[in-house]
């Protein structure tokens, strides 16, 4: 195509887009997930550029002002769908910018991307990016510092920023990595670019087909549909339900309840004037909190996401009806103490073998609970040495992706646990739980069984004993010198905190004296007291 | 005649950047009890602290009146060609809403244009300045709204608190309530993400959690702006600003600043902070 060009070969272009959007429909329709996942995008975005062009071709004007205004005045008529509103939005642009002009060259088709970009944003009440309006401001950014001196060269570049622009959709709307997909709007909007590009190349847009980019950044760049997606946008989003407390003075339940009834919905109140309890159901739990503050003190706050709970329903319902297991991991724990439990529940293991030091579990047990946990993924935490090889031992004997976290001491295990991230595959986790390992010393504080001189340190008869990184450097007449003896061996000014573990051999009040004791003499260091309740070991000591 | 940027004070913006950048702030009300102040104007972030840590009432927080918006809108408008009104995420305070209804509202003799950054505090004032940068140097509407939405894009802010107590109960904690345990004195990692607080991980020791702060920057090197946020430990502040600037293209240095009472009534006491906006166009 020569510059200058007029209102005839803009409507070429567009004809070219429209040829060249027609047997990509499907594909468009296909990756459709935002902001309804009802797969129209494509469908809505041919229906809106074929009125368009259609009414572009009767007319018998070759001024590119008069034509896009025609254009533009017709896509607001014709736009159909969320897609098809952005995309008249572009027309809207060019036809304020080539306003008044009967030929336009390259550099004024570069500089309407801009008018074109900022009518788009302006058709949304709420802007997201990562979707065809990232697209079409890229592409103007990219179009206005081009210095290409034909409308071939222009396009090329605008095209290129465009296919890369969509590619990177999923890095910007979480919705779309989620779902594996690139943004279905954008890659819409690409192929009319590309159809523009081919016309201004001298090229025929019939019968090609335009692949979408890879999604970048994603683990799978295949560009289908997750089944877990599929599986969560089965209903609609309910929001939070949100409950708390509050003590007031004077509160009236008929006028809280009426309030809470415009904030939110299935508003439940009960109490009386001065201790009021409230269930309340809203799209954002920050108004209702916001409300609750203003009628007195709030306690007992419970908020929960209903769709992340309709989620873990239907995960686990299709588990219960078809044996499939869903996509994440979940991990299995040795550990020995019901305080241990509960810090190891707590973070998100739902699988605990008792046992430890002084109880090894056998491979049959770690198989049975590794068989037991609701994934395919599952994670090992043995927290002893000796477990450590019962776990590698079961890898090979189950079906499931087993995967040991090689802790050696519980500190070691709740160090490692703490990095957990439900959201990323069993590799990432197993790495980042690995690799914080070592950044915890572990101190073990219990009865020697016998009298015994290792290491330098000599242990007399029914001493106790500290082993630090399950070595032994301390032997005293009570556990809290034992402790004492192996912190100071740790202990550097880089230490911040002691989480202290205490268990069976202890009384409570004995242990909250030893904490005492020890947070006097180790100022510069905060100490954390935690009940663990194992059985043998008076104090399990993490120093981080 | 130019184009005026306005932002909120959710936005952290110190005084003399937004100044010399000519950036409007409209500020929030904190509110104890019934005792209502302008943030940064009758309540500075000091004495906000000090009543948040030794009070007994805890702060709540409200967005600015529609009016509040009309008057700076036509205050501005009347000797500008446009205003781009840059502020904190939607999802998280009614500020956009009053800004936008505003926008429709006032008589303002040029086009408004409200932006919602997905971001709160700094990473809602690096958008400002991005805007403000290029309206300062000639930039007209269109090119002012693409620049503050390319920033949009490319800024990241996120923090390390030392408690969620105070997110739980301004009722903003969204997802990082997979962080909350009673168990283990946790401090959760916070990130934002489209505009929601999302958690970025959990740390047992603050020198842990400032780390993590380290490596987050380093992941979306190179930086071409960075500040450092903070509540209450400025030292603290500097050593992280002293291990980050690094990570900048050359001729950067980080911004250090004080987070503001709004912000401070959901982070709380001791929260640690970056907001940073990526060298790299688009991506």
């Amino acid at each position: 195509m020569t510059s200058p060009a007029d209102g005839r070969d803009l409507t070429a272009m567009f004809s070219s887009a429209l040829e060249l959007l027609k047997p990509n429909v499907n594909e468009v329709n296909r990756l459709n997930v935002f902001p309804v996942p009802d797969g129209d995008t494509g469908v809505n975005m041919f229906l809106t550029l074929g009125e368009i062009v259609a009414q572009a071709k009767r007319s018998d004007s070759t001024s590119v002002g008069v034509v896009a205004r025609l254009m533009s005045d017709t896509a607001l008529k014709a736009a159909r769908g969320n897609s098809g509103v952005i995309l008249s939005q572009l027309f809207r642009g060019f036809a304020d910018h080539f306003q008044g002009m009967d030929k336009f060259g390259p550099a004024d088709l570069a500089a309407a991307f801009t008018p074109a970009a900022v009518a788009s944003y302006a058709a949304t009440g709420h802007p997201r990016e990562g979707t065809i309006l990232t697209v079409i401001r890229e592409v103007s950014e990219q179009a206005r510092d081009s210095e290409a001196d034909g409308f071939a060269t222009l396009l090329d570049g605008v095209c290129a920023t465009a296919l890369d622009s969509v590619a990177r959709s999923p890095s910007l709307l979480m919705i779309l990595r989620e779902a594996g997909v690139v943004d279905a709007g954008g890659y819409g909007l690409y192929i009319i670019l590309e159809g523009m590009r081919l016309c201004a190349s001298g090229l025929t847009a019939e019968g090609r087909e335009v692949e979408p980019p890879a999604p970048l950044g994603l683990d799978d760049p295949g560009n289908e549909l997750s089944d877990s997606f599929l599986e969560s946008i089965e209903s609609e989003q309910y929001g939070y339900c949100t409950q708390f407390v509050v003590e007031g003075h004077g509160m009236d339940l008929a006028h809280i309840k009426s309030r809470l009834g415009e904030i939110g919905n299935s508003a439940v109140v009960i109490g009386d004037s001065r201790v009021v309890r409230v269930h309340v159901h809203a799209s954002d739990s920050a108004p209702v909190m916001r409300y609750a503050n203003s009628l007195g003190s709030v306690g007992q706050i419970n908020i929960q996401s209903m769709d992340d709970q309709r989620r873990d329903y239907s995960r686990q319902r299709r588990l219960e009806q078809t044996g499939e297991e869903g996509g994440e991991v979940s991990i299995v724990a040795v550990v020995l103490g019901d305080g241990l439990e509960s810090v190891f529940r707590e973070y998100g293991v739902s699988q605990i073998i008792q046992g430890g030091n002084t109880l090894n579990p056998s491979v049959g047990q770690i198989l049975s609970a590794v068989e037991d946990a609701p994934t395919s993924d599952v994670l090992i935490l043995p927290n002893n040495p000796n477990i450590t090889i019962s776990a590698q031992q079961a890898v090979s004997l189950t079906s499931k992706n087993l995967g040991v976290v090689p802790a050696s001491t519980i500190p070691e295990g709740i160090a490692a646990l703490l990095e957990f991230d439900v959201s990323t595959s069993l590799e990432n986790n197993l790495n980042r739980m690995q690799g914080s390992l070592d950044s915890v010393s572990t101190i073990e504080v219990c009865k020697a069984v016998r009298p015994v001189d290792l290491n330098g340190v000599a242990v007399g008869d029914d001493q106790i004993i500290g082993l630090l990184n399950r070595q032994l450097v301390a032997a005293a007449d009570t556990a809290e010198a034992a402790l004492a003896d192996a912190l100071a061996q740790v202990l550097t000014e880089d230490s911040e905190l002691v989480t202290l573990f205490w268990g069976g051999p202890m009384t409570e009040n004995e242990a909250a004296q030893t904490a005492q004791n020890l947070e006097a003499r180790f100022e510069s260091v905060e100490f954390e007291l935690v009940s663990g309740g194992q059985p043998h070991y008076h104090f399990l000591a993490s120093v981080e | 005649m130019a184009i005026k940027v306005v932002t909120d004070s959710t936005s952290d913006l110190p005084a003399d950047v937004a100044e010399s950048l000519g950036i409007e702030v409209v500020p929030l009300n904190v509110h104890f009890g019934s005792d209502v102040y302008k943030d940064r104007v009758n309540l500075m972030p000091d004495t906000f602290y000090d009543k948040l840590i030794n009070g007994d009432v805890l702060p709540t927080t409200s967005q600015p009146s529609v009016g509040e918006f009309i008057d700076v809108y036509e205050r501005l408008g009347s000797d500008a060609d446009g205003i781009v009104s840059v502020h904190v995420s939607e999802k998280l305070s009614g500020t956009m809403n009053s800004a936008r209804l505003a926008s429709q509202q006032a008589n303002a003799d040029c086009p408004i244009e409200v932006v919602d950054t997905f971001q709160v505090s700094m990473g809602v004032g690096i958008c400002a300045m991005e805007a403000a940068e290029v309206a300062n140097s000639g930039g007209d509407m269109n090119q002012v709204i693409l620049a503050a939405r390319n920033a949009v894009t490319r800024s990241q802010c996120f923090f390390m608190l030392e408690t969620l107590e105070f997110l739980q109960k301004g009722g903003r904690i969204g997802k990082a309530q997979a962080l909350i345990g009673n168990l283990l004195k946790i401090r959760p990692m916070l990130i934002l993400q489209e505009g929601e607080v999302h958690p970025l991980g959990r740390e047992r020791t603050r020198r842990k959690g400032i780390a993590k702060l380290v490596d987050t920057v380093a992941e979306l090197a190179p930086i071409s702006g960075l500040a450092v946020m903070y509540s209450t430990g400025p030292d603290e502040a500097q050593t992280l600003a002293q291990n980050v600037s690094k990570f900048m293209i050359e001729g950067r240095e980080p911004m250090m600043l004080q987070i503001g009472p709004v912000i401070g009534t959901y982070a709380g006491p001791d929260t640690l902070g970056i907001a940073l906006i990526s060298a790299k166009s688009g991506g």
